[in-house]
């Protein structure tokens, strides 16, 4: 039983990634005019991300998690969540490495490193819609 | 009645008496023709090797017996049936977690409007799809920084070929 007990300490252990924001994407996953993506494994960054700000920043992708929101359907909703999501990175001490704006398009990039893995975190807006990518991997 | 036998009762209650002295005293008073003042010696002495010889009851010896003896682990059946079910339940929980982490390190699901529906190829293709969408915006807002850089190296090739004119 000890060693059940221990080896689940140890691969909780090893998966740290920040919680406060697992449990927004979670909230929100459930909830109507969202759509949540999980995908496990490595995403095809460097085919999609080619450019070195993002794509370097992480290497072998964990875990992929999206949350999309179609901001037409109610500006507040939309607002509200960015800020949450605002707030937990700040409270987390995540590092904004990348701010593009270009009209109503807003992309910002989030990371925070732990011991053995890394969060980024992108932030995208546009006039249609708020999405959200978290990227949990080494 | 020995003089010396006198002396060490004197000294017993001086409390100057060695242990030896002591067990002299408790084996030879009581058998010792003694005066009528020491009676009460004799007495107390013959007390003192009586409880000497009495011997522990049963039940304290059985009790001691079974504290000090060695303990043996004995394989009884329902104890080996205990053993074997807990070593099992203790596997089977790790081969549980085992499996867990594998599936999840597999799993690839959508929600849409908080139904869940398990289609890996529709959470790859959204997960490569939103990801373009972001490289493309990505590039259109680095594009004034890339022409920039792009001009710079322009420049650098400029000056470069006007100077090795100008050595000329």
């Amino acid at each position: 039983m000890l060693i059940a007990v221990v080896s689940l300490f140890f691969t909780n252990a090893l998966q740290a990634q920040s919680a406060q924001l697992d449990s927004i994407f979670e909230q929100y996953s459930e909830k109507r005019s969202f759509t949540y993506v999980y995908a496990s494994g490595a995403a095809r960054l460097h085919e999609y991300l080619p450019d070195h700000r993002i794509a370097n920043q992480i290497n072998s992708v964990k875990f992929t998690k999206i949350l999309t929101y179609e901001r037409n359907r109610n500006d507040t909703i939309a607002k509200r969540l960015v800020s949450k999501v605002k707030n937990v990175l700040n409270s987390e001490k995540f590092e904004l490495y990348l701010k593009l704006k270009d009209d109503d398009d807003i992309v910002e990039a989030y990371q925070k490193t732990y011991t053995s893995s890394k969060d980024v975190v992108l932030l995208i807006s546009d006039d249609s819609d708020v999405i959200i990518i978290w990227l949990h991997g080494k | 009645m020995n003089t010396d036998i006198e002396k060490l009762i004197d000294k017993y209650y001086k409390g100057e008496t060695s242990l030896d002295e002591e067990k002299l005293l408790r084996d030879t008073l009581p058998s010792e023709e003694i005066k009528d003042e020491h009676t009460y010696d004799q007495l107390l002495f013959k007390t003192f090797q009586e409880e000497k010889e009495e011997q522990a009851p049963s039940s304290t010896k059985v009790f001691f017996q079974t504290i000090n003896k060695p303990h043996k682990f004995i394989f009884s059946h329902k104890r080996m049936l205990y053993l074997t079910s807990g070593i099992t339940a203790c596997l089977i929980f790790v081969i549980g977690i085992i499996f867990y982490q594998l599936e999840q390190k597999n799993a690839a699901y959508v929600m849409i409007n908080g139904v869940r529906i398990n289609d890996k190829k529709l959470a790859v293709e959204l997960v490569n799809e939103n990801l373009y969408r972001v490289s493309t915006m990505i590039d259109r807002g680095l594009e004034p920084l890339n022409k920039a850089e792009r001009m710079e190296k322009k420049l650098d090739s400029i000056l470069k070929i006007s100077n090795e004119s100008f050595q000329k």
